[in-house]
C-alpha cells in the first residue's frame, strides 16, 4: 500500500519534470491561416447560376404563354388561309439549287466525325466544370 | 478576455469572431501538442497533425454540445487523429515486460534523476515515457500533468474509467522500471 503511493508521487514527479513540448512559435498563426483559407474557399465555390430560378419561371410562363398564343392564331388563321392562293409556292419547288452541288464522301464523313467529337468534348467538358465547381 | 470560460469564446467564434478562436489555439496548443509528439514521436509530424486538429475542431465547433470540457474534447480528436497517422504508418506499438520493482529502487532512481542536468533529466524521464505504449503515456500525461480527472481521461481514450485505473497503475509501475534500468548503470558509473 505504501509503496502504491511511493510509486504514485514518483509519477507525479517524472511527468511534471518531463512537462510539456513546445510547438513552433508560427504554431498559432499557421492554424488561423489554414482556418481563413478554408473560409474563403468554402465561400468562393458557393454555385450561383447566372439565371436564378425566378428568371427561368418568367422564361417558361413567357415560352408557354407564345406557344398558346400561336397555336390559336394558326388554328383562327388556317380558315383564312384557304381563301388565298398561295399555288404559287409551288413553283419553287421546282427549284433545287442544291441540284448541281456534290459533297465528296470523305468531307461528309470528317464532318459528321468532327461534329461527334464536339458533342463528346462539350459532355467531357461539362464534366470537368461540375467537378471543379463541387470541390 | 483572459478570465472568461471557454464557452465564451467558443459561442464568440461561432459569431464568426477568428480572433477568439486564436485564444482557444494559443491555450491548448502546448498541451495538444504534447499528447500528439509523445504518440508519433515525430516533431515534424506532430507539429502538422495538431495544426491539423485545430482545424477540424474549428470546422466541427457547432457539433460541439458541451457534455465534455472543450479540452477533453479536443485531447480526444488528437488522440484520434494522431492514432489514425500511427495506423496509416504501420508503426509497431510498443512493448515492455514487467518485473517487480521495491521501494528501494524508487528511491535510487529518484536520486539518481536529481543528480543529473535538468536538460538530460527532461531527456531520460521523456525517453522513458516514449518507451510506454501510446494509450499508458496519454494517461499518465492527463492524469499527472493536466490533472484531469479519471472520468475525463475515459471520455478522450473511449474506455471505461476501471480500465483507466488499471491502466494508470500499470504504467506508472512501468515507468518506474523502465527509468530503474536506464538510471541504475549511470549511477554506478558516477560511483
Amino acid at each position: 500500500m505504501r509503496q502504491d503511493k511511493n510509486i504514485e508521487e514518483f509519477s507525479k514527479f517524472i511527468i511534471k519534470e518531463a512537462g510539456t513540448e513546445v510547438p513552433s512559435n508560427d504554431f498559432v498563426n499557421n492554424v488561423i491561416n489554414t482556418i481563413g483559407f478554408e473560409i474563403s474557399k468554402s465561400t468562393v465555390t458557393i454555385y450561383k447560376p447566372l439565371i436564378n430560378k425566378q428568371t427561368w419561371l418568367l422564361i417558361g410562363v413567357v415560352l408557354i404563354g407564345l406557344g398558346i398564343y400561336v397555336f390559336a392564331s394558326i388554328a383562327e388563321s388556317s380558315i383564312m388561309l384557304q381563301t388565298i392562293d398561295v399555288s404559287f409556292l409551288n413553283r419553287f419547288n421546282s427549284i433545287n439549287i442544291f441540284e448541281k452541288m456534290k459533297l465528296p464522301t470523305v468531307f461528309v464523313f470528317s464532318s459528321v466525325l468532327f461534329s461527334i467529337l464536339v458533342l463528346v468534348q462539350l459532355t467531357v467538358i461539362k464534366k470537368f466544370l461540375n467537378s471543379e465547381n463541387s470541390i | 478576455m483572459n478570465n472568461k470560460p471557454d464557452e465564451y469564446y467558443i459561442s464568440e467564434t461561432l459569431n464568426g469572431n477568428i480572433n477568439a478562436y486564436a485564444f482557444l489555439v494559443e491555450k491548448y496548443k502546448h498541451m495538444v501538442f504534447t499528447l500528439v509528439i509523445r504518440i508519433v514521436k515525430n516533431r515534424e509530424e506532430a507539429e502538422e497533425i495538431s495544426q491539423d486538429v485545430f482545424v477540424k475542431a474549428y470546422k466541427n465547433l457547432k457539433n460541439f454540445k458541451g457534455d465534455s470540457k472543450f479540452s477533453t474534447w479536443i485531447y480526444k480528436i488528437g488522440y484520434y487523429a494522431s492514432l489514425d497517422v500511427l495506423k496509416r504508418n504501420k508503426r509497431h506499438v510498443n512493448s515492455y515486460n514487467i518485473d517487480d520493482i521495491c521501494e528501494g529502487d524508487l528511491e535510487n532512481v529518484q536520486d539518481g534523476l536529481q543528480i543529473l542536468h535538468e536538460t538530460e533529466r527532461k531527456n531520460i524521464i521523456n525517453e522513458a515515457l516514449l518507451k510506454l505504449n501510446e494509450d499508458e503515456r496519454i494517461i499518465l500525461t492527463l492524469y499527472y500533468f493536466e490533472e484531469l480527472p479519471i472520468k475525463e481521461i475515459a471520455k478522450v481514450i473511449d474506455l471505461s474509467e476501471e480500465n483507466i485505473k488499471v491502466k494508470l497503475f500499470r504504467s506508472r509501475k512501468k515507468l518506474a522500471i523502465i527509468l530503474k534500468h536506464v538510471i541504475e548503470p549511470r549511477t554506478i558509473d558516477l560511483i
